[in-house]
């Protein structure tokens, strides 16, 4: 009923019909009457119906579907429907005026000037946007190049907003600045383009400012540029600056991103969800206010060329996907985190580079396989975050350097490989419910312990692992079970301090204080293991057994503590090498003084200088 | 064979945990010790010989009561004649000078060579002295320096000189290098073969027959073809070894100069200073005469290679730093600290209060080690530090007319 009304309305509404050529000549008009007729007639051919050939009449018959549109699109105060051969001009639901540009392509100058400028003016700066574009099928609109700022009115509800819209439509923007045109950033009317299905949106060298409601219901569905599902288009050498969110691509299909700026978006700056074939090489999402980039809904895809800085949200957000590859992603000084895949299976992180976010890489959720390859993690809290309810991440090569915690592991299944941590605080954290931890060939330099695990967590192992230059414990195991296999543990106060029982093979341990350090009741054995150590080689204490095969201990006290230490098959405890640098050293500085004890011996007879009262310095 | 690498590289390894620079700090006090055992046997000639000697001063706008306290200390010594070169427009020198018994000549020629050749070439005497205007000796200086020249050998003789009443951490530490130098350095070279590298122009005492032949070298002194201005003494302590004769550090003789107080112009001095030792031991080095005096060679090497192993130490400090491994950072720290103390020991015994400064000390030395270095990147550039003196186009000239020229003209 409501609806029927709407369509009376509209033709109780008497629209005015405007020859936009009137001053022209009449065969000018003449012309342009029966070029419509003639569009007419072409598209009444197919259909077989007797559609009035006389243009008011065709007018007429687009009134009912300008009203529908005009509800359908939350009753803009002022819509223009963009139409092939025909533009509408809808105010408040009523059709107004009928403009006629002829087949093919609209420009917005053109609209400006025929339109009148209570729905688009046009002054030195610029064209001001008053009103809603709704570009119908087939129809085409395009912005620039333009000199001016294309405005768009920010209205004080959604429905004095500006927008434009459309769907199996084209527009194309190119060297053009559209900005918002007034209202607060929260204000529901901020404009927003929308591309629906079968449409196409370009942007080349353009710049969007200020688009996208932050408020409101259409929030989440109309971002500041949106390719909606089965739209297409690309965006080339652009801008977009202070939108809601900065682009979305939700459902899209071959979009190309190419050298554009996302910048200061009021929520995230790249949206891609859903999107399939998106292209994107050069494309930097900076300072937004959530993420930078968010990605969802399309499985088995690859990203690359992606750049994020400053996104008060963190840098790139995967969510809910299978086998998405990010590939020479960047993250710079993002807050939060600099990666953060959640909830993703068979995922891989290719040679990314993340500096200065508190974690670089975090992986949560309870989908797993997630591979991070040849990162490199610079500067933060955590390097990669793997959280309890993730199964089977792989961190493979790259570096992880200075950190609060290199890699924390909490998660199952986990494995690293051949990947260098140094400058980080801790290294490697084993901890939570970790289970099923594998290190191979890793390398961990610096900081104050180098790897850790917790007593909560269980089947930690580790293969071919060096640790060097640690400050306190090089390696820490309250882990039941951890088994060692080769590798080394070199400079820390405690080279390896066991709180549960644990299996050592053939590990080397040197330039530690305390070689190896058995906590009360621990039971450890080691076969072929090596210590050299400054202070104490292996101190087991009270109730604590080490079983030693195969094995050397060199250190002033090889072994100590209240604990016993058995020694099979060939181990060999004895005193470590004399420090003959050191004992230079001393020897040098007795020389010193020998040789001054010298020189006082032989001068000691020597009187003091006969001077004049004001020189002092006489002794 | 595996079994004594594998033990070899072991031991190695468990070294650097306690000396990471043991080997370069083996090496450097290797060096030392080598050249503080001879200093250490050093003593000054003991003789009753003595020959007649003029002081000869160059004098250019000097503190007026240090200049006055100078000439009477020179006075109190007996010398023969003391002849005052004085520069034309120092109207005060001329002032003070007319009050004491010494003879005055004044010169229109800007630089300090020019003044002292004037000087020697007025004397009569077997020896002159060469002194600067704000030197100040002992009461026995003159009867001290003459016994070395007991040895017919001996073409020149140095003194030992502390800073004249010192105050500040520069003028401290300016006090250190020079015990440093004397107790250490020019002690060892006296010993190990009487070839005093270079008899500081403070106070230095040459045979007058050899000064007049070598005035011609003297002047005409050119290093890759610019005329050198400073480095005097140098100069001339490496002509007289040139000529085959030797030169001699008599430590029993002393005097006080006065040392610069801020570090702009004590790095200026430093500089200027490292620029003529850089110019006169790579000319040294590159002729056959120096190795003639093997000791002597060793120590010009063992310096210019010492600036910059010096700095390697401090890089190892910043790099322990940046891997914030403070057991080494304090380990290399208090090793400075001692270390550096042992070498200056006869300085600590003296005033052992400088012990406290010795960790500036060791700061400012690494800076210096900078000076060197930068003294070698412009080793051509000529500046004199309190002289408005200049080389242009070949030629010694005034850079600028002090206050009262116009006046004195």
């Amino acid at each position: 009923m409501t609806r029927l009304l709407r369509a009376l309305a509209v033709r109780r509404g008497r629209p005015r019909r405007r020859n936009p050529r009137s001053r022209r000549p009449w065969l000018s008009r003449i012309a342009v009457v029966t070029l419509a007729a003639a569009a007419a007639l072409a598209a009444s051919a197919g259909t077989g119906l007797a559609t009035p050939v006389v243009g008011g009449l065709t007018a007429r018959a687009t009134a009912g579907s300008d009203a529908d549109a005009w509800q359908r699109t939350g009753r803009p105060e002022r819509l223009i429907v963009l139409r092939p051969g025909v533009v509408d001009l809808v105010s408040r639901g009523v059709v107004t005026q009928y403009l006629y540009p002829g087949p093919g392509n609209v420009t917005l100058g053109w609209l400006a000037e025929q339109a009148g400028p209570a729905w688009l003016g046009v002054d030195q700066d610029g064209i001001r946007v008053r009103s809603a574009i709704l570009l119908a099928p087939d129809s085409s609109l395009t912005i620039g190049p333009l000199k001016g700022t294309v405005r768009f009115a920010v209205g004080d509800t959604a429905a004095a907003g500006t927008w434009i819209r459309g769907s199996r439509a084209t527009l194309d923007i190119r060297d053009a600045r559209l900005t918002a045109d007034g209202g607060a950033a929260d204000s529901p009317g901020r404009p927003y383009i929308h591309m629906g299905a079968g449409g196409r949106l370009t942007f080349s060298g353009a710049a969007v400012t200020g688009f996208g409601p932050t408020a409101g219901a259409a929030t989440s569905r109309f971002s500041g540029v949106t390719w909606s599902k089965g739209s297409t288009g690309s965006a080339v050498d652009s801008a977009f600056k202070g939108n809601g969110t900065g682009l979305r691509l939700a459902g899209s299909t071959g979009v190309r991103l190419r050298k554009v700026d996302i910048s200061d978006s009021l929520g995230d700056g790249l949206v891609l969800d859903g999107d399939t074939g998106t292209a994107i090489s050069d494309l930097t999402a900076r300072n937004s206010a959530h993420s930078g980039v968010t990605v969802s809904g399309t499985d088995n895809r690859t990203l690359t060329g992606v750049t994020t800085r400053d996104n008060r949200g963190g840098g790139i957000r995967v969510a809910a996907q299978r086998g998405v590859r990010l590939v020479g992603t960047v993250s710079e000084n993002d807050r939060e985190t600099g990666i953060r895949l959640v909830s993703c299976a068979r995922c891989t992180v290719e040679k990314a580079k993340v500096t200065g976010a508190p974690v670089a890489v975090a992986v949560s959720g309870v989908a797993g396989r997630v591979t991070v390859r040849d990162a490199e993690l610079n500067r933060g809290d955590t390097g990669v975050s793997v959280a309890a309810d993730t199964r089977g991440t792989v961190v493979s090569g790259g570096t992880v350097t200075g950190f609060g915690r290199g890699i924390a592991i909490a998660g199952a299944g986990m494995s690293i490989e051949e990947t260098t941590v140094s400058g980080s605080r801790t290294g490697i954290a084993v901890y939570g419910d970790a289970r099923q931890v594998s290190l191979r060939k890793v390398t961990v330099r610096g900081g104050r312990a180098g790897v850790t695990a917790s007593s909560t967590t269980s089947g930690v192992s580790l293969t071919g692992v060096t640790i060097s230059g640690t400050t306190r414990k090089g390696l820490s195991s309250a882990s039941a079970g951890l088994l060692v296999s080769g590798g080394s543990v070199s400079g820390a106060t405690t080279a390896v301090d066991l709180g549960a029982a644990a299996r050592l093979d053939s590990l080397t341990v040197s330039g530690a204080r305390r070689g190896l350090h058995l906590a009360a009741g621990v039971r450890a054995t080691a076969n072929g293991l090596d210590v050299l150590a400054e202070r104490k080689g292996i101190e087991a204490d009270k109730d604590a057994r080490m079983i030693l095969t195969d094995s050397r201990v060199r250190a002033p006290v090889a072994l100590a503590g209240g604990g016993s230490v058995e020694r099979r098959a060939g181990t060999e405890v004895t005193l470590p090498p004399f420090p003959w640098l050191g004992f230079a050293a001393l020897v040098a500085l007795l020389l010193a003084v020998g040789l001054q004890t010298v020189h006082q011996v032989r001068h000691r007879n020597t009187p003091l200088p006969k001077v004049p009262d004001h020189v002092h310095n006489t002794a | 064979m595996s079994g004594f690498l594998d033990n070899a590289l072991y031991d190695f390894r468990y070294y650097l945990v306690y000396l990471p620079l043991g080997i370069l700090g083996l090496v450097r006090w290797t060096f030392w010790l080598i050249r503080r055992a001879p200093a250490s046997l050093y003593r000054p000639v003991q003789n009753h010989f003595r020959l007649p000697m003029s002081v000869v001063v160059p004098v250019y706008q000097e503190d007026p009561v240090i200049f006055a306290r100078a000439i009477e200390s020179w006075l109190r010594n007996d010398v023969e004649e003391v002849v005052l070169v004085i520069d034309v427009t120092d109207d005060a020198c001329r002032e003070i000078a007319a009050r004491y018994p010494v003879t005055v000549i004044v010169t229109d020629v800007p630089g300090k060579r020019d003044a002292l050749v004037r000087g020697w070439e007025a004397c009569t005497t077997d020896l002159v002295a060469l002194v600067d205007s704000d030197t100040i000796w002992a009461d026995d200086v003159a009867a001290e320096v003459c016994k070395p020249f007991a040895d017919p050998k001996i073409g020149g003789v140095g003194t030992r000189q502390n800073v004249y009443n010192p105050k500040g951490f520069l003028q401290r530490v300016n006090d250190m290098y020079l015990d440093y130098r004397y107790f250490d350095e020019n002690a060892a070279q006296t010993v190990m073969g009487r070839a005093v590298s270079c008899l500081s122009g403070r106070t230095a005492v040459y045979r007058r027959e050899l000064l007049l032949e070598i005035s011609d070298d003297f002047m005409s002194e050119t290093f890759m073809g610019v005329p050198c201005m400073s480095g005097d003494d140098k100069r001339l302590t490496t002509l007289i070894l040139e000529r085959g004769h030797l030169t001699y550090m008599q430590r029993s003789a002393r005097v006080w100069s006065t040392f610069p107080g801020t570090l702009r112009i004590f790095i200026k001095q430093r500089l200027r200073w490292a620029r003529n030792t850089w110019r006169s031991d790579l000319r040294a080095l590159s002729r056959r005469w120096s190795w003639r005096h093997p000791f002597l060679a060793f120590t010009m090497i063992d310096k210019g290679v010492s600036s910059f192993t010096l700095l390697l130490s401090p890089a190892f400090m910043t790099y322990a730093i940046i891997r914030q491994d403070w057991f080494f950072v304090v380990c290399l720290a208090a090793w400075w600290w001692i270390s550096r103390s042992m070498k200056i020991l006869p300085h600590l015994v003296r005033r052992p209060s400088s012990v406290f400064l010795v960790p500036g000390f060791v700061l400012l030395s690494f800076v210096m080690a900078v000076v060197k270095i930068c003294a070698l990147a412009t080793i051509r550039k000529q500046r004199w530090l309190t002289r408005q003196v200049s080389v242009e186009n070949g030629v010694v000239v005034r850079t600028a007319q002090p206050v009262g020229t116009e006046a004195a003209a």
